[in-house]
């Protein structure tokens, strides 16, 4: 009797405990945090600007951008950030300089057909504001790199999709990557603006 | 890029070049002197080229293109001791190797999502091509005779290269094919006042390797269609290629005639399939 009592019991434990751990509210909570957040490619922006003839800014763009995000409100340290641009997505509204850039002379396109930004820590640096530092890797050349992330907003997309927005502007040397070509028509200093939107996987 | 910087370029390669002749040909009692010269200029006037464009290559290149003034350097020195060692089937095969070693290194970027048996297969198969690469390109074209109209037949398929590459959106590999081709200028001169240097024999092949590299990283890593690439090599061959009875029976005008003139159609046909109007200002 004793004993059958006792497996009842347990039984119901573990189905009480189940249920709870099952539960849609405690599944989101546990794959919010367990779970990442996929860059959407088509509502994330990756824009830069760079001097021409050291007299204005030209700015231009790549249109594929892929990545995952693995972001904790509750603790940011424990969130990542990877990202990966398809160099042969570069577009600046002429055919001709898009084929220019990517060759050796640039990108070199082929050789490299990706950059990436590996991030290696995250922390909060104000509300809404983190400071993610990281490795960036562009033409095969490896530099530190550490941004100030802004978070733009959250919500839902039309699928119902958790979604999370964040954007940074962050300044790189392109020679420090290796990219030197016409250094007197074209400056070193380039501004990048990333804006990304995340969907909850 | 400005024409200032274009002519830059090939000024500096032409001097490197015309030095390392000079050089050999100082030490002209050396029975091998003035070929090894000739290979060795190629190597020090593609690197000036190098230099005056790009700057100092990087030791531990990154960007594939940055191995070729490595190789450039390896080829003047196989050259040059192939110079001394004479065409013996041993350096045939060592330059093969080389130069299918050089192959690989330029390609290794492009190749590396293949696997291991592809990269062996492809290095035998390079290997084997390398050697006979560099065979035809070492044989006697007596029918060129005198011995500058080889350096300027070769000459004529750089600076036909360089447009072909200028007009596939890389104004590196364009200037590289215009220092070759300042190179082989030097050669083809010194050839006029001193033909009897054999230079050109230890230029040519020397040329014609570099030459063939540059097209091919034009088709990997820029836009140069492989039927221009295919069509530039074989100008790149022409001197050896046309050695049949026929061709070798005319007068040496004619033949000289004949060899530019097929350069200039290849390498007309070359650039007219590249993609066309690119305007170099930034």
């Amino acid at each position: 009797m004793l004993i059958r009592t006792g497996l009842a019991a347990a039984a119901v434990g573990a189905g009480i405990a189940g249920l709870a751990i099952f539960s849609p509210q405690a599944h989101s909570e546990i794959t919010r945090l367990l779970e990442g957040h996929k860059v959407d490619s088509v509502h994330s922006s990756v824009i830069f600007r760079i001097k021409h003839l050291d007299t204005a800014w030209f700015y231009g763009r790549f249109d594929e951008l892929n990545g995952a995000l693995n972001y904790d409100k509750a603790d940011p340290s424990s969130s990542s950030l990877n990202l990966e641009i398809k160099m042969d997505s570069v577009h600046t509204g002429n055919r001709r300089r898009d084929e220019h850039l990517k060759s050796n002379d640039f990108f070199s396109a082929r050789q490299f057909p990706t950059s990436t930004f590996v991030s290696t820590s995250f922390s909060r640096a104000g509300d809404g504001v983190y400071e993610v530092a990281g490795d960036l890797t562009i033409r095969g050349v490896t530099q530190p790199l550490t941004v100030r992330l802004e978070k733009t907003g959250e919500g839902r997309n039309q699928r119902g999709h958790e979604i999370v927005g964040f954007e940074t502007m962050f300044d790189i040397k392109r020679s420090d990557f290796g990219i030197t070509f016409m250094p007197d028509g074209l400056g070193d200093e380039i501004r990048m603006i990333v804006a990304i939107e995340a969907v909850q996987q | 890029m400005s024409p200032t910087d274009a002519l830059q370029v090939i000024y500096w390669a032409a001097l490197a070049s015309a030095v390392a002749l000079l050089i050999g040909l100082a030490l002209r009692r050396w029975r091998s002197a003035g070929q090894a010269s000739g290979a060795l200029a190629i190597a020090a006037g593609y690197i000036a080229a190098e230099l005056a464009w790009r700057g100092v290559p990087p030791l531990a290149p990154v960007d594939a293109t940055e191995r070729l003034p490595h190789i450039a350097l390896v080829i003047g020195i196989i050259g040059a001791i192939r110079a001394a060692a004479g065409r013996t089937v041993w350096m045939l095969i060592i330059t093969g190797l080389v130069l299918a070693g050089s192959v690989i290194l330029l390609l290794g970027p492009a190749l590396q999502w293949r696997g291991a048996g592809f990269m062996s297969a492809t290095s035998v198969l390079l290997a084997a091509a390398s050697v006979g690469v560099v065979h035809i390109l070492n044989r006697k074209a007596g029918w060129m005779a005198p011995t500058w109209a080889n350096p300027v037949v070769l000459c004529l398929a750089c600076l036909g290269g360089a447009m072909a590459l200028a007009q596939s959106f890389s104004a590196s590999l364009a200037l590289l094919a215009g220092g070759l081709a300042g190179a082989l200028g030097s050669v083809a001169v010194l050839s006029l006042l001193w033909p009897r240097m054999g230079a050109g024999a230890g230029a040519n092949p020397a040329a014609g390797v570099l030459l063939i590299l540059l097209l091919m990283a034009g088709w990997l890593y820029a836009a140069l269609p492989l039927p221009s690439a295919i069509l530039l090599t074989a100008a790149a061959l022409i001197p050896a290629l046309l050695t049949s009875p026929v061709v070798r029976t005319r007068k040496a005008g004619v033949r000289i005639a004949m060899g530019l003139l097929a350069v200039l159609v290849l390498s007309a046909a070359a650039v007219w399939l590249t993609p066309a109007g690119f305007d170099f200002s930034p």
